[in-house]
């Protein structure tokens, strides 16, 4: 078992497998052997660990990604459809929705990243500049030279 | 405005906020009276309102000769006034975006984001049992990346500094192709995807095929293609 502990000082006690879901974690057990010492977590507070960890547990049985597939010429085979169980799990506000994406990135769980990267794609898709922002609470804060430079790029894409 | 001072550093910050919130009342105050002001001298010097007399003296417009040259003269200073605000205002504005109270999401790293717009701009496969699903499609309607790079600065420099955006290059146009050219630039050393419309290129297919210098091998780009998309007419032939 492993001992992890959160920015706000809780513990977590879970499978060795469920924790290696984390390459970050992974390597850290691989480099202090076994150990009972608690593994700090400094960047992910107790309410986001619980969720990952849910999401480790669930995909705790996997293959784990292979260095081929997190190529970048892979991102096309990585990006097809969310299953219905991650559907399911990352159905949260947006606020833990970037949590969980900030806490993949840190702990580099890429099918999480994915998942997590992929919902807040489909969020954005078919939505308008502004509808955009108004989604995501983003003023337009464009210069003016900005503004007519996006003017006139968009002018040369409708025309093609 | 209450005031919260817990060390040298935010009474700095408190002072500053202050001092812009003053400054903007000083702003408000002083566009008010220069609205006031102008309305005052339209009315006074509106050629309608002439007597007769002075008309009839020096001609229509006359005696106001020199009003008129003076805004004439200061129509320069108005509109660099305004574009000084307007770009003090984008400003503001990018640095309250800035904030990841107010916008979550930038809370995610450029990484992250540039992450969820290469995913968002793949098209879904149509049919998953096709074989070709996994070859490059022009995605429907607007392109991804022309909707996200039109969100916020952070947003658009985020699309600019992510190559994967701008690989699939769809030649359908009139020469020059303005667009494609930012494409390629754009895409840096990624594989491209190329599309060349021939039936809507017609006569300027010379003028694409020379901008991607196909048939040079020394040119870095022509190494890059991945795919090279050629129709007419309802043929599609890929090399």
């Amino acid at each position: 078992m492993v001992n992890l502990v959160t920015s706000d000082n809780e513990s977590f006690t879970v499978e060795k497998a469920v924790a290696s879901r984390s390459v970050l974690i992974k390597n850290m057990l691989e480099d202090v052997g076994e150990s009972d010492q608690p593994i700090p977590l400094p960047n992910v507070t107790a309410s986001v660990l619980k969720k990952v960890l849910e999401y480790c547990d669930h995909h705790k049985n996997e293959p784990m990604p292979t260095s081929e597939d997190l190529a970048a010429e892979d991102t096309r085979k990585r990006t097809t459809d969310i299953g219905e169980w991650d559907q399911k799990f990352i159905q949260v506000d947006q606020e833990m929705l970037f949590e969980i994406i900030l806490a993949a990135n840190y702990l580099d769980i890429k099918p999480l990243l994915d998942v997590g990267c992929k919902t807040v794609a489909n969020m954005i898709k078919g939505k308008t500049p502004e509808e955009i922002r108004k989604l995501f609470n983003i003023v337009n804060d464009f210069t003016p030279e900005e503004e007519a430079q996006i003017k006139k790029e968009n002018e040369w894409a409708e025309d093609r | 405005m209450e005031t919260h001072s817990r060390s040298p550093r935010d009474s700095l910050r408190n002072a500053a906020l202050s001092a812009w919130l003053e400054s903007l009342d000083d702003v408000a105050c002083s566009i008010r009276s220069y609205l006031a002001e102008a309305s005052t001298l339209r009315q006074e010097c509106d050629p309608d309102r002439f007597t007769e007399q002075e008309s009839k003296s020096h001609g229509v417009g006359a005696p106001h000769i020199d009003i008129f040259s003076e805004i004439d003269n200061r129509i320069e200073e108005m509109r660099d006034l305004e574009v000084q605000l307007f770009i003090c205002r984008a400003a503001m504005q990018e640095f309250r975006n800035r904030s990841t109270t107010l916008v979550p999401i930038n809370r995610l790293p450029p990484e992250c984001i540039s992450q969820i717009f290469i995913m968002g701009s793949i098209p879904e496969p149509e049919d998953k049992d096709d074989p070709d699903a996994d070859d490059p499609r022009e995605p429907l309607g607007k392109p991804f990346y022309l909707t996200v790079y039109r969100v916020c600065h952070r947003w658009r420099e985020i699309a600019l500094n992510t190559p994967q955006l701008w690989i699939s290059i769809r030649f359908s146009d009139s020469a020059p192709f303005e667009f494609s050219e930012l494409m390629l630039e754009r895409s840096r050393g990624c594989p491209l995807y190329i599309h060349l419309d021939c039936l809507r290129l017609r006569a300027d297919i010379g003028t694409a095929l020379h901008l991607l210098d196909v048939s040079d091998p020394r040119n870095p780009d022509s190494r890059r293609f991945c795919a090279v998309v050629i129709s007419w007419r309802s043929c599609v032939r890929t090399m």
